[in-house]
């Protein structure tokens, strides 16, 4: 039954700073009253609720109740959790600043001049807060761990179908993933353990066969990039704490490596290629017949409300698949993704992986507005999500009292020893 | 001028299961929009999960139209904008189908005939869009119904070959629990394209939709291939273009032009996993098969051919042993029998009882019984469920009068009616007709009508 790891917030606690909220983190609160006992978490609002809204921060879903409920919210619920509220994100989660939604951006709580990251940045920052203990975003490039590095909280991404999607809305279905924030790893684990395992109503998920207890566990070998290149990618305030970090773990006698960096690189455009067309085929429900607000005005039009990034993925989705385009973009992508995918799912026999999660600490509101510049942020959390296997974002210092994270990725389905891993790495944290 | 009409056929047919391809709504018919579901809506978030009993169905087609069956076949995503399209896509297969490369044997008129068939894929119906005046109404009831898609090779090169091997090919679907077959419900569509070989170069494609019935689909291809012929006659190209079957004016019409080929943006669906075939094999004998066996026992190829067309019917006539006249059984079955079973369709195949039918039929073989004797029986053991050995019993003699009764019988007729002999000795021959006829009645069917008309003919001769 309910055992949930100690929390110092209250749910009434929670809707009083949810009520305050300045960093426009949430979209819709709860109106109705919690249990004492219940513990209070915030949903990003691309997951579907009944008793709140879910508006993907776009104006085609303005005011849209789901009829049904996710089943990661549905298990959160039944086990003693109280839905506090829905949350910012770059609209349909295309985004890594939080500002692309029609909301308007949502705030990084340790400096407002600053974006939390994205594309779960109101989750994100609601844990950072300190408002909820937990809460729930989604991970299709990084969403979930870049947001986390910014705001400085844990941001675990899970093996690709070991946690139902029925309710989550696609963004890009074979890398979509729900992910979840919190303070502790102990929370992580009981949040995933709560939400994770088969759901009759996604055909892709399952139960993993290995049981593991939560506990701390060393890393038999540590992989990092290629630390030359990593150097000429990275701030060097996290590139000098990231060597740092590297020279404690070998002092504990964790062998170190590195692995080329070549697949980083790559796995950008390899990502960005089978998420724009798979975000073609997703949003083409949106076609203005059933979903945004009914006038007269002709059904076609409504698309138009979408906002630029969304249009332009949409449009470059229907480029890549098409014909004549498709071989030379789409089908390499895929063949890319396989062989990317054996790599790292080989390196993680290995070891685990060691990465910065993010360049460089959370930059300032309205300051990419270049979208190669934006997607450059995905640089090192691309390819687990290729690869479809969990990584989780450390925080691990700060500059400037800014936050930025480590990040670890292991082998699919070795979610469990990953946040045993990450206890024992949590250790050497600042 | 060598001109060769090619017709390929792409056939629809709704699989008999209880719930949707991808969700657990019901397929039975009801008021609009009652079997719906996040996914039928195409509901954000909402995911499909495949049917298993679906994928089933689709495996046993594969294989009785001996198809190379994918173990693990691919669902993928056909992207295109239509109101009654939920998700702006259709969830069907492109590179691996669930089947490819099959046959198909048939006959027709009695020739028999092979088609290829080029690939057997599952795919998701879509919503039905009604519009009634300045509005349009979607019943998703439809959307998600369970399909599979039969591709044929440009094989036939008249229509009625490609309505005969409709007609197999539904007889077996039914047989097997495949698809009700059912044309006028739209639970099978048949889309025909034709084209002509002039000289062995195709012409240009064009596809016929709309069309509600086999004989429909006859008369469109029909009138599509003469139409098509005299463009070609009078040195016009054929256009590539879509029509649609006008039942009350008898013609092709116009739908719309295509300007290229679509774009469908095929790609693997990513919301699921491969689609594994659950392959079975059975006991099958096609219509193909079943009319070779009966002409090879020496039916006549019109009634082999009504048999085969249901699988009941066929099931009943093959129940019979051996030593019953395969030829007097196929004439009884395909004759009163299946006009009783028309108006009686839910006693097809089970009345009369196999027992008394056999006794019938052999009393027919050994001629204990008269055709019109057996006639007037068979409508009370079918329907009334007597029993055929206590009628005889009330009737008497049921066999055929012997030569000296039937002599008697003729010059009873004769001697009793001299205003009808007269007329026949003064030229009015037709009237003999009425004289076989009071024969007949004189006779209690025990006359046969035959032999009746010779003798009497005969007879009326010596008077002249």
């Amino acid at each position: 039954m309910f055992n949930y790891p100690e929390s110092s917030i209250t749910v009434f606690e929670s809707l009083d700073l949810a009520k305050k909220d300045k960093n426009n983190i949430f979209l819709s609160l709860s109106d109705s009253l919690p249990r004492e006992e219940q513990v209070p978490f915030a949903i990003k609002d691309n997951i579907c609720t009944i008793d709140l809204p879910t508006t993907c921060a776009s104006e085609i879903l303005k005011g849209y109740y789901s009829p049904y409920e996710a089943t990661v919210v549905k298990r959160l619920t039944k086990n003693g959790c109280f839905q506090l509220g829905k949350t910012n994100l770059d609209e349909f989660a295309m985004g890594a600043s939080t500002e692309t939604g029609c909301y308007g951006s949502c705030l990084n709580p340790w400096n407002p001049n600053k974006v939390c990251g994205g594309s779960s940045g109101g989750s994100a920052a609601a844990v950072a807060s300190g408002i909820v203990p937990f809460s729930l975003g989604s991970d299709t490039g990084g969403s979930v761990r870049q947001p986390a590095s910014f705001c400085g909280v844990f941001g675990f991404r899970p093996t690709w179908g070991r946690v139902s999607r029925y309710g989550l809305i696609s963004m890009a279905s074979s890398m979509d993933t729900v992910g979840i924030f919190s303070k502790t790893l102990e929370e992580t684990r009981w949040v995933f353990d709560t939400i994770k395992g088969f759901d009759r109503n996604d055909s892709t998920s399952y139960d993993a066969k290995k049981k593991v207890s939560f506990k701390e566990e060393k890393p038999k070998k540590i992989l990092v990039p290629n630390i030359e290149k990593l150097k000429s990618f990275t701030e060097s305030y996290v590139f000098d704490s990231f060597s740092n970090l590297l020279s404690e773990v070998s002092n504990e006698k964790v062998e170190i490596e590195e692995v080329d960096f070549d697949i980083f690189e790559n796995s950008l455009a390899v990502y960005y290629l089978i998420c724009y067309a798979e975000v073609s085929s997703n949003l083409a429900r949106f076609d203005g017949i059933r979903f945004g607000p009914s006038h007269n005005q002709d059904v076609a039009s409504w698309r138009k409300s979408f906002g630029q990034e969304v249009k332009r993925r949409i449009l470059m989705g229907c480029h890549v698949l098409s014909e004549g385009y498709r071989d030379s973009l789409y089908e390499k992508a895929i063949g890319l993704r396989g062989s990317f995918s054996s790599i790292l799912n080989n390196w993680a026999k290995e070891g685990l992986l060691l990465l910065p999660t993010t360049p460089s600490t959370a930059f300032d509101l309205n300051s990419k507005k270049d979208p190669l510049s934006m997607y450059q942020q995905d640089i090192f959390t691309t390819v687990s999500s290729l690869a479809g296997v969990p990584a989780i974002n450390i925080p691990w210092g700060k500059h400037n009292g800014l936050p930025y994270g480590f990040q670890l990725s292991a082998g699919a389905n070795d979610d469990e020893s990953l946040i045993n891993q990450s206890v024992w790495m949590n250790k050497f944290s600042k | 001028m060598k001109l060769n009409p090619m017709i390929g056929l792409e056939i629809h047919v709704q699989l008999m299961t209880k719930t949707k391809m991808y969700c657990r709504c019901s397929t039975d018919s009801n008021d609009p929009n009652s079997n719906c579901c996040p996914v039928c809506y195409g509901l954000p978030g909402a995911l499909p999960i495949p049917n298993k009993k679906a994928l089933e169905l689709a495996s046993k087609c594969g294989y009785l139209l001996n198809c190379d069956l994918n173990n693990e076949s691919i669902p993928e995503r056909k992207n295109y904008f239509y109101p009654d399209l939920s998700k702006g896509y259709q969830i069907s297969q492109f590179s691996k189908p669930v089947g490819e490369d099959g046959e198909w044997f048939f006959y027709c008129e009695n020739k028999e005939c092979r088609v290829s068939i080029k690939r057997i894929q599952v795919e998701e119906d879509t919503a039905q869009l009604l519009v009634k005046g300045d509005n349009s109404f979607l019943d998703f009831n439809r959307s998600g119904m369970p399909l599979l898609e039969i591709v044929t090779d440009p094989d036939f090169s008249s229509s009625k070959e490609a309505g005969e091997f409709l007609r197999s090919l539904r007889s077996s679907l039914i047989e097997h629990g495949i698809s009700n077959g059912k044309m006028e419900t739209g639970a099978m569509r048949c889309e025909p394209n034709v084209s002509v070989s002039i000289n062995g170069k195709i012409s240009n494609k064009v596809e016929i939709k709309n069309l509600g019935s086999i004989s429909g689909v006859e008369k469109a291809i029909k009138w599509e291939i003469e139409n098509q012929l005299r463009h070609i006659s009078l040195g016009e190209k054929v256009e590539s273009v879509t029509k649609g079957w006008d039942e009350d004016n008898h013609e092709c019409v116009l739908q719309r032009v295509k300007e290229s080929a679509s774009d469908y943006r095929y790609f693997p669906e990513p919301d699921l996993n491969v689609l594994l075939s659950h392959e079975k094999t059975f006991q099958k004998k096609t219509p193909y098969e079943k009319v070779k066996e009966m002409l090879k026992d020496g039916v006549s190829y019109q009634m082999a051919r009504s048999i085969s067309l249901n699988h009941k019917v066929f099931e009943y006539y093959s129940s019979f042993p051996s030593e019953i006249d395969r030829k007097i059984l196929s004439s009884w079955i395909t004759g009163s029998l299946m006009s009783i079973w028309k108006e009686n369709p839910d006693i097809l195949g089970l009345r009369p009882k196999k027992e008394e039918f056999f006794k019938l039929i052999k009393f027919l073989q050994d001629g204990e019984i008269t055709n019109s004797i057996a006639k007037k029986i068979l409508p009370q053991i079918t329907l009334e469920n007597k029993s055929l050995d206590s009628l005889i019993q009330k009737m008497g003699p049921t066999a055929y009068l012997p030569d000296e009764g039937l002599l008697i019988l003729v010059k009873k007729i004769i001697k009793e009616n001299p205003e009808i002999v007269n007329k026949y000795l003064n030229g009015k021959t037709a009237v003999l007709k009425s004289l076989i006829g009071l024969g007949m009645r004189e006779s209690k069917g025990r006359a046969d009508p035959k032999r009746l008309e010779k003798e009497l003919e005969e007879f009326l001769k010596s008077y002249k």
